[in-house]
């Protein structure tokens, strides 16, 4: 009866996509507001229904995938390689987070940030979930390295390498680069504040 | 200062008491920008000419912090580089809080989480202040640091003085521990290797 769990996985994943597919074209042709959930449904060939089990909401589509990059910077945040210094592992973490940045990721941060323009409290629950997983990040960096770093230099490290990443993504991001230009200004970004740290 | 600027000056403070006071009496959303300026004993229109939104008032004297910083960044200090300047400019803004601003620090943390407006006011503040300085420290080392080098080293420093802040308050530490914890946020975002050897 039951299917096997790779190919769900893989059939959940493909339907997830073609929903972000559908809403990253369907907000660019007629913005955010003029989008409906029962739209994207149509056009991903899903029930809104369907929809509703990926998304909690437009917005969320917005920010997909960050729940899962979340996950992905703490795996690495909770296993730094052998000798590994504590700033070294932070910017590998974020290296892998940029490496990982879907196609369309460009896209939809051009979306997020025109939204956000219009949008003060889109705005700042953006930001607010960018807070929350940097809480997270710290947490994991102090347990790794409870000897290197108490928990308010985790915090302090934790959003400085963040945010440095975010301000030089939102420059390129600005002035028009391409996604592999983006991803680029986001590595620099990592670089600087990493040298500030004292790391590289 | 001059009479006019010392006045000024104590209708803003004024402002700022009445508003605490009646936010503490009967919360944010139940207080209206007409009875701050009631109990101020000045007009609606005055209000305005000091405060865009009743959000603003919990800012207190950011404006002016943020003058100081960007003063700083346009000073030519001799054998400065761009990290040493944003760090003197980060560390008169960090000692510029009268105790009457850090205590409003602690109310503007508080209001905020059950507030999005207040938190979205917060973000665009720290936005824009992070605008101005990544452009004041480009134009003073236009030579040195190109625009994504400025966004990042800026943000970077922000980012870092303002976890420390929230960590500090969300711990409910006394007003000096946070000032503290700002500054060591400032070391170990620009001097992080240097100091720990």
């Amino acid at each position: 009866m039951a299917e096997q769990p790779g190919r769900r996985e893989r059939k959940r994943l493909a339907t997830r996509q073609a929903l972000i597919d559908a809403a990253v074209e369907l907000f660019e042709a007629q913005g955010f507001d003029g989008t409906t959930v029962a739209q994207i449904a149509e056009r991903a060939d899903v029930t809104p229904r369907t929809f509703f089990l990926h998304f909690a909401s437009k917005e969320d589509v917005l920010t997909g995938g960050a729940a899962a990059r979340v996950e992905l910077v703490l795996d690495v945040l909770s296993a730094p390689g052998p000798g590994e210094h504590m700033v070294d592992t932070l910017a590998r973490a974020a290296h892998t987070m940029i490496d990982d940045l879907p196609e369309q990721e460009a896209r939809l941060a051009w979306l997020r940030l025109r939204l956000a323009a219009q949008d003060q409290r889109f705005q700042a629950s953006m930001f607010r979930g960018r807070g929350a997983a940097e809480a997270r990040y710290a947490q994991a960096l102090h347990r790794s390295f409870p000897e290197e770093v108490d928990e308010l230099g985790a915090t302090v490290s934790v959003a400085a390498v963040m945010e440095a990443m975010y301000a030089a993504g939102l420059v390129a991001l600005r002035a028009r680069e391409t996604p592999e230009g983006v991803r680029a200004a986001m590595h620099r970004g990592v670089e600087i504040a990493l040298r500030g740290l004292g790391g590289g | 200062m001059g009479r006019r600027e010392r006045k000024k000056l104590a209708t803003r403070e004024a402002l700022v008491s009445a508003a605490l006071e009646l936010f503490g009496e009967r919360g944010f959303d139940g207080v209206t920008v007409a009875e701050i300026a009631e109990r101020a004993d000045v007009s609606t229109r005055t209000f305005f000419l000091h405060f865009p939104t009743k959000e603003d008032v919990l800012a207190g004297d950011a404006d002016a912090r943020l003058q100081i910083g960007l003063d700083a960044l346009a000073e030519h200090v001799p054998g400065e580089g761009p990290e040493d300047a944003l760090a003197r400019a980060m560390r008169l803004m960090i000692d510029d809080g009268r105790p009457e601003e850090l205590a409003l620090g602690r109310v503007r943390y508080d209001l905020s989480r059950a507030h999005p407006s207040i938190r979205a006011n917060s973000v665009r503040r720290r936005f824009e202040a992070e605008k101005l300085l990544a452009a004041a420290l480009r134009e003073r080392f236009d030579d040195r640091i190109d625009e994504i080098g400025a966004a990042a080293l800026v943000a970077a420093v922000m980012a870092a003085t303002y976890a420390a802040a929230t960590t500090v308050l969300a711990s409910g530490a006394a007003v000096p521990t946070i000032q503290d914890a700002m500054h060591r946020a400032v070391d170990i975002a620009l001097w992080g290797k240097r100091r720990n050897g």
